[in-house]
């Protein structure tokens, strides 16, 4: 048997384990930079110093909290705390995110439970602080409720921005370089010139891809895992639903780039740009809510950010299918706009 | 039998920003005829070529190949020609018989073709090595198997045996050769080489600049062009051109050095060598370097342009 779909498929599968640099480059690379990043930051939460308290009966008569919402500068630490109230579900939702490294749950008779992670530093400090604060009369009594928050430390926080940056380097990379390689090598217009099918070429582009995406991710996945604990609090399905949207929004996004470079530089410039963009803007490392208010509203809508946050959303927060819907909508219709231009205007020879 | 050619062009022009590269150019190819494209760097062969193969579009004139045109049946011409490009590279790290099966496969071709074919490139030893290992003529050979692998009604290759050496030429000939008589396939071949052209086309199609200078038999070409023999000569002091014009049979001069370093066109070497020998020593010069020969395509060219096809 000699079909052209399973030999494209399988050829560039082995020209992948041939040429050992792309593996490290592809595979080893994420890994090693995920552990390293994962061990310089497992002790912290993201720094924020935000504080949510929740809103309940008790929250407009607790005395503590309404002397502090009316100076919530701290001058002994010169530290601003900002203090958010908000219902019990959204608080911790917003600690699970590490929007905040604290809930404060006021009770009757002035007494106050904090939850938080004990292994975060930062959290702690700002127990240490607010319990001064608040602990003056009349005072009730303070419980601490140690919230281990698999969800909210920083691994958990990178590794699904790592797989959709290792999803968006590998199909940029892999099907955007590979095509722009075969146009520079005269091997595409060689290949058009037979009967082969265009579509089939650039599905089994797509399909090669998919193949070694999910195998360094699954790697990826174990690794952190293993060494960290990671833990998907949302369903499996999601996961792999949002990995595909992402594949197919990478790859039309990769075969839009490679349709008209003719020469190296030109190619790797492009290909450059586009994901040292996304990377900078996508808060794959750190969070984008930093950036100013009008541009993270952009910044929510790159490809890039749509994967990592759909992506974190499932693994941290157990989002179900319609947390994530708008998200794997808004992936396919970029890969398929994409892709329809990029065959349009797509050079063969 | 085919009443009319395999391929007919009819006026075709392409032009990149301004340079003609091909200019209203006619051309017909019969069935089972081997045709040479030969001309300078920049003639517009691979223009040319390209155009007929469906890889680029003329900007006027028509090109029909079996009474089909690229427009309409493009599936179908993809089908019955088998090209090699001038400069195609095949991925580094596939193998010889993976090359085959992939193109092989584009055909719908079962891997017992393709390991015929692997046997008429005689590249049986090579099959599992990369591409990026294989000498400069097995590459050659490896585009030339692919460029067979459909059976090709119709064969377009541009420069396959640029840069070999002769026993690989050789090689890349005999199966040519064996290909015309056996399959009856046409072919199109362009190259700087003009014992190629005459040892394997009935054809031979000269263009520079993108015109026809000249498309006929080897025969006919040398003989009815400009027909003559050639003596190539080096005197050690200057010789007068008028007195090179006065021997009889003498039908051009062309110096390479000015008075010193010359070739002449006569009409036959056996009646003008004696009279130029003479004339030369009777002035007390010598001739330090002589060659005489048949008139090449080289020379006609010269004649033609100016120019040598080297250049
Ligand atoms: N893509 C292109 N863009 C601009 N000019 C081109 C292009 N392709 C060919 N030309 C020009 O057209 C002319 C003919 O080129 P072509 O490649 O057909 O020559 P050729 O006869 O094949 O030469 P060679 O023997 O060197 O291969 C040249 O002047 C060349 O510079
Ligand atoms: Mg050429």
């Amino acid at each position: 048997m000699n079909n052209s779909f399973i030999n494209l498929v399988t050829l560039q599968i082995k020209e992948f384990y041939r040429e050992p640099e792309v593996l490290f480059w592809s595979v080893l690379f994420p890994l090693a930079l995920s552990a390293i990043l994962g061990f310089a930051f497992s002790q912290q939460g993201v720094k924020e110093s935000s504080v949510a308290i929740i809103e309940n009966t008790f929250t407009p008569i607790h005395a503590g909290i309404a002397r502090l919402q009316s100076q919530s500068f701290d001058s002994v630490s010169n530290r601003q705390i900002t203090l958010l109230v908000a219902q019990p579900e959204q608080a911790f939702l917003k600690l699970k995110r590490g929007e905040v490294v604290m809930v404060v749950e006021p009770a009757a008779n002035n007494n106050l439970i904090y939850h938080f992670d004990p292994a975060n530093e930062e959290a702690n400090l700002q127990y240490l602080l607010l319990e001064k604060k608040l602990h003056s009369p009349p005072a009730g009594a303070s419980t601490v409720r140690a919230v281990s928050t698999p969800g909210s430390r920083y691994i958990d926080f990178l590794i699904p921005g790592m797989i959709a940056f290792g999803l968006m380097n590998s199909c940029i990379w892999g099907i955007g370089w590979n095509l722009i390689e075969l146009r520079i090598k005269k091997l595409l217009r060689r290949m058009v010139a037979t009967p082969m099918s265009k579509s089939e070429f650039l599905l089994a582009q797509f399909t090669t891809r998919l193949l070694i995406t999910f195998f360094e991710n699954i790697l990826l996945v174990l690794l952190a895992y293993l060494v960290f604990d990671l833990q998907i609090q949302g369903s499996l399905l999601n996961v792999i639903l949002l990995f595909l949207a992402g594949n197919i929004a990478f790859g039309g996004i990769a075969i839009l780039i490679a349709s008209r470079p003719e020469r190296n530089q030109v190619g790797s410039g492009i290909i450059n740009f586009v994901t040292l963009a996304m990377t900078i803007l996508s808060g794959v490392f750190f969070s984008y809510t930093n950036f100013p208010e009008w541009a993270v509203k952009i910044i929510r809508y790159v490809p890039l950010t749509l994967l990592a946050d759909g992506l974190r959303s499932v693994f941290n927060e157990a989002a179900d299918f319609p947390q994530i819907a708008l998200q794997v909508v808004l992936l396919l219709g970029y890969g398929i706009i994409s892709f329809i231009i990029g065959l349009r205007v797509f050079k063969w020879y | 039998m085919h009443t009319s050619p395999l391929i007919t062009i009819q006026a075709i022009t392409k032009s990149f920003k301004g340079v003609k590269a091909v200019d209203n150019l006619t051309l017909s190819v019969g069935y089972n005829e081997y045709v040479a494209l030969l001309g300078p760097n920049g003639a517009g062969k691979t223009t040319l070529v390209e155009m007929i193969e469906g890889l680029q579009k003329p900007d006027s004139g028509s090109i029909t190949i079996q009474g089909k045109t690229w427009q309409k049946d493009a599936a179908f011409l993809r089908t019955i020609m088998g090209i090699s490009l001038q400069e195609t590279k095949f991925t580094d790290k596939m193998t010889v018989s993976e090359v085959l099966d992939l193109f092989g496969s584009f055909y719908k071709l079962g891997k017992k073709v393709t390991r015929q074919i692997l046997q008429t490139i005689r590249l049986e030893e090579k099959a599992k090595a990369y591409v990026v290992t294989l000498s400069g003529g097995q590459r050659q050979k490896l585009a030339l198997g692919v460029a067979m692998l459909n059976n090709p009604q119709l064969l377009l290759l541009d420069e396959p045996t640029t840069g070999l050496d002769p026993n690989a030429r050789r090689e890349i000939w005999d199966i040519l050769m064996q290909l015309k008589k056996e399959r009856g396939t046409s072919m199109i071949l362009t190259t700087h080489y003009m014992e190629e052209a005459a040892y394997l086309c009935d054809r031979i199609v000269i263009i520079d600049k993108g015109k026809i200078l000249a498309d006929d038999t080897l025969a006919t070409l040398l003989t009815s062009y400009d027909p003559g023999e050639v003596i190539a000569f080096q005197v050690s002091s200057p010789l007068a051109t008028n007195s090179l014009y006065e021997i009889r049979g003498v039908k051009d001069v062309h110096w390479i050095e000015e008075g010193v370093k010359g070739m002449l066109t006569v009409e036959s070497i056996t009646h003008t060598l004696p009279v130029l020998l003479n004339l030369v020593e009777s002035s007390g010069n010598t001739i330090t370097s002589f060659e005489s020969r048949k008139k090449t395509l080289d020379d006609l060219f010269r004649t033609m342009t100016g120019r040598s096809l080297h250049e």
